[in-house]
């Protein structure tokens, strides 16, 4: 009313005219009318008064419209509308009197159908229908609203109503629009409050018009507004769903003639397309989105809203709706606009040098962030189970999802960052289907482990034996050399509470705080230790231990930073207790999250070989229409009739002669390794037989070839496939050997589906390497033909052609596939594919090199058992360029502009390659098959090392130790065809070529590759060749792999020296939430250091102690690695006292916030899932290491400056840029690694001791 | 001595299997009043039962001797992280305690030192039967690589294995050599039940006791009655120790005691309700029972 006054220019010059009598104005008179409440009759009696006052108004305008309507005027309006409005007052102050009759005032207003009316008056009132349509709305809002009695059922109110509601269906101002919400929102607040209004308003439907639940559709138009209104109507509309959710016909109704459902899901869509395609944050370890982050980009907090109330519509609706929903929420979202977002990368994959590809990458980077911060912002089961599913089993343009996101892991910093944190959050909502798809379909198979180690996977580090043997292999130079590491006994001296012995009365346990206390005479006295106590009574401890125990060495920290030289490294111990704390806090959640799940994955159920890779895909087809199908890929269906007894035998003897060599060396029941059938039981460690069995196996193996390896190529079947495979990756084994010797484990060969992007350049590289090869030594090579490895007695250098011919044949097979495949993507799948192959292990070994080999296996053992001794692997300290290039290996996916300039500073002629001839070009695809089936670390080596070095291609380290001392074969080659020069820039003429039709060239390459070879088995047609390469590469049962994921994440972990600190940070932190897991399969491949796994799987302690060793080598040629390290700790602790008191004051805040909107918005009685959790477990905890810094603050960066200027003074004598750059992640590491190491010792003591019994009951005492 | 009458202290007996957790029992003891007349054998346990068997050592030796020489180079390696690893250590076996619930033996850490550990244990059949024997159990300090941990009867039982003077139980007999990881605290408190219900009398503690068992079985009978009536007599008596975690039997109070089962029973894992429906903090899971399909299941 005062608004509509206000509105008027003129409103001084309107007179109220008529005014009621008694009252200067008529407001003031109800109002005082009520304030005494007066009698009943009075009041009727001015209601009535108004009502003839009104009605004279609106007969004036009837009666003249038999002639000439007359316009209503402005003094007219205003009049009715007072009237109107304090007859509202008076009515909505009415009581029904008792027996169930209505009141008087709501009695008249009925009969004379006085809204109807109204609303007709209003309907003529020409240019002030808008302002009436408002005034109308504000007379039902406060009728609905405040009314004493339900006024909603009567037909006389609820028609002009609908009426109304329905004139508000075109257009609208903004005032009315407003309005018009408020007037739905208190509508759909009367009907959750009177669930029987749901018959009346969804059946009632004005005389004209077509929609049937009016205020339902009328509100649809504002679900994705911003703002005030778009939060009334989409609470509005949730009331409404949530009150339909039971009936049937409702439901049916919006689900089939509303358009809700797809409103909202391309709406989403469309708010997504406005989100900012790259964000800016310039914080360096940025990872993802923050609510501080979010809460800055106001279309993000937009789709969140929008994303959030679908997330309510699916939670509270009718069954039929929310399915719809979900299922728009998947064709209308996710498959049209987050598909692509994820992609925009791959293709500009080509030239990471192209600026386009550059934005691509940061578009990427940013959709990656978005959809990790959906993931976290979605609650309800269906939807997250629909954007899951999108996400693992998806694909886009013919590339699954996943593999591309499992890819990135090994990409530049920013999109590992963020494609990290997004694989931390999958991991971290404990779904068991992501957790099959990512890790336990591989696990499950048990193929991974010795077979005799089957019956370990369920084992419980009882005795602290795996935690001991974590805690072992902190970096030697991490041990304070200044000082004896007494960091424990310091804060147990500063703790009040000490017990000299065990006698002394303790009256309460509880009170007391310390864990663990150390007497003066270092006796053990464990006494009233609170987790013993309190587990013992089956309460869960407090959290209290975090904040003692922390306090005591952040506050050392914190004086610390005024005087630098008293601190030593043992200064700076974090607290046992808190990573014990957060360990036992992890898994019980972690237990509690997998409650539901399908089976316990121990090893036993699901049964091993029951799974296989394939029946998963088929299955996965079935169902929804939508779904996507994993067995849509041609290869892959190929490849579904690869179990056949060729192959099983196969499988079995590469396992039989894996787990031969593992169990000689580990004394291992023997037998047990074998798969049932003709293979011999060996006694243990008897040598001469030991001998003879190798002898045999080698020749079942590769005398199978050598006596039928004609046979073998001739045979136009499926099931030699393997054979075939294998074979010519003897083959190349076999030319490594005949080189050095060492080659013999180049048959771990682990391609990473990971390094997808990087692929091209290993392509090049090795490209490069083997082009040299064939050119030196082709023809040479031809000469001698000796086609059995396991005659290798003589050690001269040997070659097999029959090896080469098949490769080459074998890769003719694979590109023509490619071609025929057409599809870009399909060439890193089968890479990727080749490499899982790859990695299905058998030690191929020469007679004298069998010794030479089974000692490096024996030494890589070693390695993990006797890691105290440092290994000298490698020193790529010598250079700081190839570590240079080490480090682009690892974020090859856009940095490689920058390695080219270092490469051309090197001096690498990087136009080397493109001189060779064509026909040398081939052999290059020729080769590619068999080179990408070398680990990476062959790749990185390539990269970085001197030619002598590069004798020692293998991937073990240990083996690279042992250079030294393994003579070079006589070979004349060696040392030109290992020359490498690390070329990364012949992808593009790779690619191109690779690009070619194929078959045509398989002929001319033949016999350049071998000229005087004897190629004695007819070649094979390409399309048989090609069914026979496919087959056994995804879905061999017997391949032992640990999944390209795990796979990525160890290969990330493997390169932790020189990862930045943040990527480590989230690598350890995934790997941390991985070890949660209780299920035995995952909790002994991460945590159980004694089980053994097969040769070509590596094991958490094999890539710990890689990195250990790395760090202490490195470690080694710094002359201040402890000053530096120190500097690092204190940094990073300073940090994280700051980071945590700054979020202890923004999560206060924010509960607040939380609080108030949830008391603003009662109405709804929903969660608001974003608010709520921003993260439940918080990014601080994934920075347990570095620590709770949510943001690096502008101080904070100024001092890690700092830190870094420092560093560069110290290093001034050695390159500047690089090497501290290097040295620094290298510090990082050592702090990060030490931490980590220690977590995990944490988490297997709380493994050992968790009972989930004595966590859940809480006994009243 | 009634025995018709359900004894109290089996009615908690059998509510703990029904709750299934020993600690249970263990709180339950050291809180709960039993009746001294009541304190009999049940009648459910006559029925014969197959005593589970301590492992075997064999099926361990293959490995033991690559485990003694990792051992050493291990514990130097845990340095200043030694007190943890023996909290956790006998954490774990305690956890693994609970979980093998020998019928009939109850055990509780002291408060002082979790390194001493009370324990009674109940005799429902046999020679033995009725018997009420209190014990101690003490661990070695650098457990579990140290010696075999010690078993002490508070009162000397009449038994060829067991000191007559000091109580200690032959605990070496079955343990010749403590292995790390292979042998557990459980394993001891199963031989210490087992002997009153097998009795071996080969190389004797004590050798009055394993000759009359192996010639006068009828005199053994009477001097075993004897020892076991003593223990009873004894059973009120204050611990000689103020551990509040020490076993102390009083009598029967039936208020405490339906107190107790009340909380027994009641006492269920609380369910986070709202936590099941959030698909952010309770686990999901699409996968169908009995297959690796993912997703493969609906929602609802």
């Amino acid at each position: 009313m005062d608004r509509f006054k206000m509105s008027r220019v003129n409103r001084d010059k309107v007179s109220v005219p008529e005014e009621p009598p008694g009252s200067p104005t008529g407001t003031t008179y109800v109002e005082r009318l009520l304030a005494v409440d007066i009698d009943p009759q009075t009041c009727y009696e001015v209601f009535f008064s108004h009502w003839k006052q009104t009605l004279q108004v609106f007969n004036k305008h009837t009666a003249t419209a038999v002639f000439k309507r007359s316009r209503v005027s402005m003094d007219e309006v205003q009049t009715v509308v007072n009237y109107m409005n304090q007859m509202m007052c008076l009515l909505v102050e009415e009581k029904s009197p008792s027996g169930g009759v209505i009141g008087r005032m709501l009695e008249l207003m009925i009969r004379d159908n006085m809204l109807d009316k109204f609303f007709v008056w209003c309907s003529k009132s020409g240019e002030f229908f808008e302002d009436l349509k408002y005034e109308q709305l504000k007379i039902y809002e406060i009728l609905i609203a405040q009314s004493r009695q339900s006024v909603l059922m009567h037909n006389a109110i609820l028609n002009p109503l609908l009426r109304l509601l329905l004139a508000c269906s075109e257009f609208n101002s903004e005032r009315v629009e407003s309005r018009l919400i408020l007037l739905l929102n208190q509508l759909c607040v009367a009907l959750s409050k009177d669930t029987t209004l749901l018959e009346f308003l969804f059946h009632a439907s004005p005389n004209q018009g077509p929609a049937k639940f009016l205020i339902f559709s009328l509100l649809i138009p504002f679900v994705h507004r911003e703002g005030r209104r778009g939060q009334q109507a989409r609470d509005a509309l949730l009331l409404c769903m949530a009150v339909s959710s039971e009936a049937e016909t409702v439901g049916k109704y919006i689900a089939g003639s509303t358009s809700l459902c797809p409103v909202l899901a391309t709406g989403l869509g469309a708010l997504y397309s406005r989100l900012p395609r790259k964000l800016v944050i310039d914080v360096d370890h940025w990872h993802s989105l923050t609510r501080e982050d979010w809460v800055k980009i106001p279309e993000l907090v937009h789709f969140l809203n929008s994303l959030e109330f679908c997330n309510a519509v699916v939670q509270v609706s009718h069954p039929l709706v929310s399915d719809q929903l979900v299922q728009f929420f998947h064709d209308g979202f996710l498959v049209p606009v987050i598909g692509p977002a994820l992609h925009q990368f791959s293709r500009g994959n080509v030239d990471p040098a192209d600026s386009d590809n550059v934005i691509s990458v940061e578009e990427t980077i940013a959709a990656t962030a978005y959809v990790e911060l959906f993931i976290r912002s979605i609650t309800e089961p269906s939807l997250m189970r629909v954007f899951l599913r999108f996400l693992c089993t998806a694909k886009h343009e013919n590339k699954f999802i996943l593999d591309s996101l499992i890819s990135r892991i090994g990409s530049n910093s920013r999109l590992c960052l963020v494609t990290l944190s997004l694989f931390y959050t999958l991991l971290d909502i404990n779904c068991e289907d992501v957790m099959l798809q990512l890790i336990l379909r591989y696990l499950v198979p048990c193929t991974h482990l010795m077979v005799s180690q089957r019956k370990s996977v369920k084992d419980v580090d009882l005795d602290g034996r795996c935690a001991s043997k974590f805690l072992s292999l902190s970096p030697d130079c991490c041990q304070s050399k200044v000082k004896p590491l007494n960091g424990i006994d310091k804060k147990l001296q500063s703790k009040p509470v000490t017990k000299e012995t065990c006698d002394e009365p303790v009256n309460d346990p509880d009170l007391t705080n310390n864990s663990v206390l150390l007497t003066k005479k270092s006796e053990v006295v464990l006494g009233g230790s609170p987790q013993f106590s309190k587990r013992l009574f089956g309460q869960r401890r407090h959290s209290d231990s975090r904040s003692s125990g922390g306090s005591s060495s952040l506050n050392q920290s914190i004086n610390g930073l005024d005087d630098i030289l008293d601190e030593t490294l043992s200064d700076f111990v974090t607290s046992h207790n808190e990573y014990l704390q957060d360990a036992s806090d992890g898994i019980y959640n972690c237990v509690l999250g997998c409650s539901s799940w399908s089976a316990p994955y121990d090893g036993e159920n699901p049964r091993p070989f029951t799974h296989s890779h394939d029946t998963d895909s088929v299955s996965s087809s079935e169902g929804r229409p939508f779904h996507t199908s994993r067995s849509n890929s041609p290869m892959e269906r190929s490849s579904s009739f690869v179990r056949t007894p060729e192959s099983n035998r196969k499988g079995s003897l590469s396992s039989l002669s894996s787990s031969f060599s593992e169990s000689l060396n580990r004394s291992v029941p023997f037998g047990s390794g074998f798969e049932g059938n003709a293979s011999p039981r060996l006694p243990r460690g008897s040598d001469p037989i030991v001998q003879d069995t190798i002898q045999e196996i080698l020749q079942f193996e590769t005398g199978s070839g050598s006596s039928g390896e004609n046979q073998v190529i001739e045979l136009a079947d499926l099931n030699s496939s393997i054979e075939e495979v294998l074979n010519y990756e003897r083959g190349i084994s076999d030319e490594r050997n005949s080189f050095g010797s060492f080659y013999s484990d180049s048959s771990h060969l682990k391609v990473n589906r990971s390094k997808n992007l990087a692929t091209d350049k290993k392509k090049g590289s090795r490209l490069s390497k083997e082009n040299k090869y064939s050119q030196s030594n082709g023809t040479s090579h031809a000469d001698s033909v000796i086609n059995s490895t396991s005659r290798k007695a003589s050690g001269s250098p040997i070659s097999s052609p029959r090896s080469q011919v098949k490769r080459s044949n074998t890769f003719e097979g694979f590109s023509s596939k490619y071609d025929q495949n057409q599809d870009g993507s399909s060439l890193s799948k089968w890479l990727t594919a080749l490499g899982e192959d790859g990695s299905s292990e058998h030690l191929h070994l020469g007679d004298d090199e069998k010794k030479d080999a089974l000692e490096r296996t024996l030494s890589r053992n070693e390695s993990m058992n006797a890691s105290d001794d440092v290994q000298v692997f490698w020193n790529y300290d010598s250079d700081f360029d190839t570590s240079k290039t080490y480090r682009q290996r690892s974020f090859s996916g856009d940095t490689s502009n920058e390695a080219e300039k270092i490469l051309t500073a090197l001096g690498f002629n990087t136009k080397k390659d493109q001189e060779t001839s064509p026909k040398t070009g081939r052999t290059k695809r020729g080769t590619l098959s068999s080179m990408s089936s070398f680990s990476e670390s062959d790749w990185e080596f390539d990269g970085r090392s001197s030619p002598l070095q590069n004798g020692v291609n293998s991937p073990q380290h240990s083996q690279r130790r042992k250079l030294p001392n393994i003579p070079m074969h006589s070979s004349p080659q060696p040392k030109k065809v290992l020359h490498v020069n690390g070329n990364l820039l012949d992808d593009l003429d790779f690619e191109n070529e690779l690009g070619k039709p194929q078959q045509s060239t398989l002929d001319s390459i033949i016999p350049h590759l071998a000229p005087g070879s004897v190629i004695s088995g007819p070649l094979l047609p390409t399309p048989l060749i090609q069914q026979v390469m496919f087959s056994p590469i995804k879905n061999n049962p017997m391949t032992p792999t640990t999944g390209p994921f795990i796979t990525a994440i160890f290969n990330k972990l493997d390169t932790m020296m020189t990862n930045s600190l943040y990527v480590n940070l989230l690598v350890t932190g995934i790997i941390t939430r991985l070890a949660y897991y209780p299920q035995p399969l995952i909790r002994s491949f991460v945590l159980n250091t004694n089980i053994v796994m097969q040769p070509s799987i590596r094991s958490m302690i094999q890539v710990l102690s890689s990195v250990r060793n790395k760090l202490d080598s490195y470690a080694s040629t710094i002359d201040n690695f402890e000053y530096l390290l120190l500097r690092a700790k204190r940094y990073l602790f300073a940090r994280e006292e700051q980071a945590f008191s700054t979020h202890r004051g923004r999560e206060f805040s924010l509960r607040e916030d939380h609080f108030r909107e949830e008391h603003t918005r009662k109405s709804a009685t929903l969660d608001s899932p974003i608010n709520k959790s921003p993260r439940k477990v918080s990014i601080g905890d994934i920075f347990r290491r570095g620590k709770r810094n949510k943001s690096v603050k502008a101080s904070e960066k100024q001092k890690l400056k700092a830190i870094q200027d420092m560093e560069k003074n110290k290093q001034e004598t050695k390159d500047p840029k690089y090497e501290t750059l290097r040295t620094k992640n290298a510090v990082y590491c050592a702090v990060v690694f030490e931490e980590f190491l220690k977590e995990l010792s944490a988490i297997c003591h709380e493994h050992a001791v968790f009972n989930m019994e004595a966590m859940t009951l809480k006994l009243p005492l | 001595m009634n025995t018709d009458q359900r004894p109290a202290a089996d009615l908690s007996l059998s509510m703990f299997s029904d709750s299934s957790d020993e600690e249970l029992v263990d709180w339950f003891f050291s809180k709960i009043l039993v009746d001294k007349d009541q304190v009999v054998s049940s009648k459910r346990s006559v029925s014969k039962k197959q005593l589970p068997k301590i492992p075997a050592e064999e099926a361990y030796s293959s490995t033991s001797t690559r485990m003694k020489e990792r051992q050493q180079s291990l514990t130097a390696a845990n340095g200043s992280y030694g007190p943890y690893f023996l909290e956790y250590s006998l954490l774990a076996e305690y956890n693994q305690l609970q979980k093998n619930k020998l019928p009939g033996v109850y055990v509780i850490p002291s408060a002082g030192s979790p390194l001493h550990w009370f324990g009674v244990l109940f005799v429902r059949q046999g020679m033995y039967q009725e018997g009420v024997f209190k014990f101690d159990l003490f661990i070695p300090d650098n457990y579990p690589d140290g010696e075999c941990p010690r078993l002490v009867f508070k009162t000397p039982i009449f038994h060829p294995v067991i000191d007559i003077m000091t109580g200690e139980l032959d605990v070496k007999r079955a343990f010749p050599k403590w292995k790390r990881s292979v042998n557990h605290i459980w394993q001891i408190l199963l031989y210490a039940r087992r002997i009153f219900y097998k009795i071996d009398t080969k190389s004797p503690l004590n050798p009055e006791a394993a000759a009359l068992y192996d010639n006068d079985q009828e005199l053994f009978k009477g001097k075993v009655s004897e020892s076991v009536q003593l223990c009873k007599s004894k059973m009120y008596d204050v611990p000689d120790t103020d551990d509040p975690h020490a076993i102390h039997f009083s009598q029967l109070s039936e208020d405490a005691h339906e107190k107790a089962k009340h909380a027994i029973c009641e006492a269920k894992p609380p369910i986070d309700e709202q936590g099941m429906k959030n698909a952010q903090s309770s686990g999901l899971s699409w996968v169908k029972p009995g297959t690796t399909q993912v997703f493969s299941r609906d929602c609802h």
